[in-house]
């Protein structure tokens, strides 16, 4: 049974389309932006995409994005206490 | 030495400040703002754009085009360009040989939702008519066919810098003696598509723009058309001259311009050696100065690095009009010989607390004695363009 | 103008190799991927690092982008669509992902123009190198086939009068001396049908007939929708 950070972590693979990354690659607690992966504000823009489109959850601006996120963890957790179905 | 560039002698123009040069002169010394509430294109995205108060129909009818047979865009385009050739004076044979450069970042995708939407849907495909008017091409050969546009033409595609990289083309062509005449500019009709696009990328303001402001939180679409006419005939008088050209490349990222602004640093500075002249010769420059965050602060940095103190009149006119696409930069290229030829400098509208830590933009119209003026244009792609005119 | 360099997209293209950088490939959708890769391998070979101006020509642009964008207005709303695709979907995408790979701050223009598309992109290559403004200018054209598109075209009765769409990208590399050959005397040229019927479903084909001409070895007049030339081997 995959974990929500599993399926997160898939999901931020296909939307930000990373080629040679896989799931295990990926440290729950890495960093996503700046270093680590090495993120961007377009991928941003998309993150916050996924979290309306695939769980429901708004943002309304791209600031308040920014703490959610910081890791793989703060975002599991910020979509296990705010999803909707 | 002073270059003199290539002389304009017709222009046109249809945006939400005005359908004509008299009407959209009028709004530039009133101050009057075409931004408001959408009324004339479906989307879910509530935010105030730029409309040009003339529906498909009524275009068509001014045009005695039939209805329904042409994209909006082609319809701007048309409208625009024949006010230009009107004031041209071009004599029929003139006009066939007359090159044709337009732009547009859009083309026919207003209506090309009602070829794609049955078919995305799984039910086949809708009128073909719209799948024929789709491409950025079509508009070209439409309005050239409606205004008898016979030479060679084509259309650029560089985002928001396409209006003036007609416009640089066609006076190359002229310069090279590749082509006598050339009508150039930019059409772009506002839909859907592009506002969901805008939209996701973050940079829409909510509200009313104010470029070049503090606290300016995005742009406001616009639309519609500007075409100039410009020719190598000695005879022709003139409404202006195109003294100085450059398109260059920011070179450092798809949607956002470098934190000084090297890209627009160089074509300010490649179109005033082109022109022959430096930067105290400019009077008047009419930013890009969409409101988005990003956009202002690099092209303030830029414009400061080239003029250090001492700044002329500036300021961006995107408050009246919003951000028309690919026919910005010819609209504002239209501006800028309206405020040499009207000795006005334009006020920056929109503008509320000018941005901290830099020289204030223009907050009402001032008189201009200068004689030139610049226009940038910024598009997607750090792609760069700046136009310098010279009165008459 | 000199003839420098030129390639066309295959099989055999090494776009990892040509594109390094996995975070930029990541931001690139097929065409731009081709489009880039294409425009490097031609830069490579004829060892040049840095063109002064970049010139790309397409036909229809970045279809499968704008349908992409196109279905999610149809399924989520226009609140919905990804900033991605919406940014690969702008026409001078290929040309703007060369000059940030390449730190080309030069002309960059780009002619979305249908079947004359590769004509415009000539003569504007000729007013770079004519004017001094640029010494080297890297042409770069493509398009891509979509089902969607194929179908269109399809329904518009392009199979039944020999019309064949395609897909393709190819380079080349003008200079102001050097070279393997010239273009002479191009003269812009107004036509109301494409030169090759088939440049009406695929517009890039007539750089693919362009390098052959080039690689035939011997002077040969060159003709596209647009353009005209002699091609001085």
């Amino acid at each position: 049974m995959k974990t929500t950070k599993e399926t997160l972590k898939e999901q931020i693979i296909q939307t930000l389309n990373l080629e040679d990354i896989t799931v295990d690659d990926i440290d729950d607690d890495a960093p996503l932006f700046g270093e680590g992966l090495g993120l961007d504000s377009i991928d941003a823009l998309e993150l916050i995409l996924l979290l309306e489109r695939g769980y429901g959850i708004k943002l309304s601006t791209a600031a308040e994005a920014r703490p959610i996120f910081k890791s793989v963890n703060t975002m599991a957790e910020f979509i296990e206490s705010n999803a909707k179905e | 030495m002073a270059n003199r560039g290539v002389k304009i002698i017709g222009m046109g123009a249809v945006s939400s400040i005005g359908v004509g040069i008299d009407a959209t002169l009028e709004s530039l010394r009133s101050g009057r703002s075409g931004i408001g509430p959408i009324k004339n294109c479906a989307t879910t995205i509530d935010v105030p754009a730029g409309e040009v108060g003339l529906t498909d129909n009524e275009m068509a009818g001014l045009l005695g085009l039939r209805p329904h047979r042409h994209s909006r865009t082609t319809l701007l385009a048309t409208l625009a360009a024949r006010e230009a050739i009107g004031e041209a004076g071009l004599a029929p044979d003139t006009l066939k040989k007359a090159a044709l450069i337009s732009s547009t970042t859009t083309g026919g995708m207003r209506e090309t939702p009602l070829f794609y939407a049955p078919y995305a849907k799984g039910e086949g495909m809708g009128p073909l008519s719209h799948a024929w008017r789709h491409p950025t091409a079509n508009h070209t050969d439409e309005m050239a066919s409606a205004l008898g546009i016979g030479g060679w033409r084509t259309t650029i595609s560089t985002a928001c810098s396409s209006g003036a990289n007609a416009i640089l083309t066609g006076a190359m062509m002229i310069e090279s003696g590749m082509a006598e005449t050339v009508v150039a500019g930019g059409a772009d009709a506002l839909c859907a598509f592009t506002l969901g696009g805008f939209n996701s990328l973050k940079i829409l303001s909510g509200e009313a723009c104010h470029p070049l402001s503090e606290g300016r939180d995005g742009l406001n679409l616009g639309e519609g058309a500007a075409y100039v006419v410009m020719t190598a005939d000695e005879g022709k008088p003139s409404c202006g001259w195109l003294s100085g050209w450059r398109n260059t490349n920011d070179a450092y990222h798809q949607t956002a311009m470098s934190d000084d602004g090297a890209g627009c640093r160089a074509s300010m500075r490649g179109a005033m050696e082109k022109a022959g002249i430096g930067p105290s010769g400019i009077g008047y420059i009419n930013l890009h100065g969409t409101a988005t965050p990003n956009n202002d602060q690099t092209e303030m940095a830029a414009i400061e690095a080239v003029w250090g103190g001492k700044i002329p009149f500036f300021g961006s006119t995107k408050g009246l009009t919003g951000h028309t696409l690919a026919a910005s930069g010819a609209l504002e290229a239209v501006f800028c010989l309206l405020a040499l030829r009207e000795r006005m400098a334009w006020a920056s509208a929109g503008l509320t607390t000018p941005m901290e830590g830099h020289p204030p933009a223009l907050g009402s119209n001032g008189p201009l004695e200068a004689e030139y003026a610049l226009s940038n244009s910024l598009g997607f792609g750090g792609n760069c363009t700046s136009l310098i005119f010279r009165k008459a | 103008m000199r003839i420098l360099s030129s390639a066309k997209f295959s099989d055999e293209t090494d776009v990892k190799g040509l594109i390094a950088d996995s975070g930029a490939r990541r931001r690139m959708s097929r065409l731009i991927k081709m489009g880039v890769a294409t425009g490097m391998e031609c830069l490579a070979k004829a060892g040049c690092r840095l063109p002064d101006a970049i010139v790309c020509a397409t036909g229809y642009g970045f279809l499968a982008d704008s349908e992409k964008l196109l279905g999610q207005m149809f399924t989520a709303g226009e609140g919905m669509m990804s900033p991605t695709p919406f940014m690969q979907s702008t026409f001078n995408s290929i040309g703007s992902s060369i000059a940030i790979m390449t730190g080309c701050h030069g002309a960059n223009m780009t002619f979305a123009d249908g079947w004359r598309a590769v004509g415009s992109a000539m003569v504007f290559s000729q007013l770079l190198i004519g004017s001094g403004e640029a010494g080297t200018v890297l042409l770069v054209a493509g398009d891509e086939l979509t089902p969607t598109l194929e179908a269109t075209l399809g329904r518009m009765g392009m199979g039944r009068v020999g019309v064949a769409p395609s897909e393709g990208v190819a380079a080349i590399l003008f200079g102001r001396e050097g070279g393997m050959g010239a273009v002479e005397n191009l003269t812009p040229t107004t036509t109301d049908h494409p030169v090759e019927k088939s440049d009406w479903a695929y517009p890039t084909a007539s750089v693919m007939r362009l390098i052959d001409t080039i690689a035939g070895g011997s002077t040969a007049a060159y003709e596209t929708s647009g353009a005209k030339c002699i091609i001085r081997l």
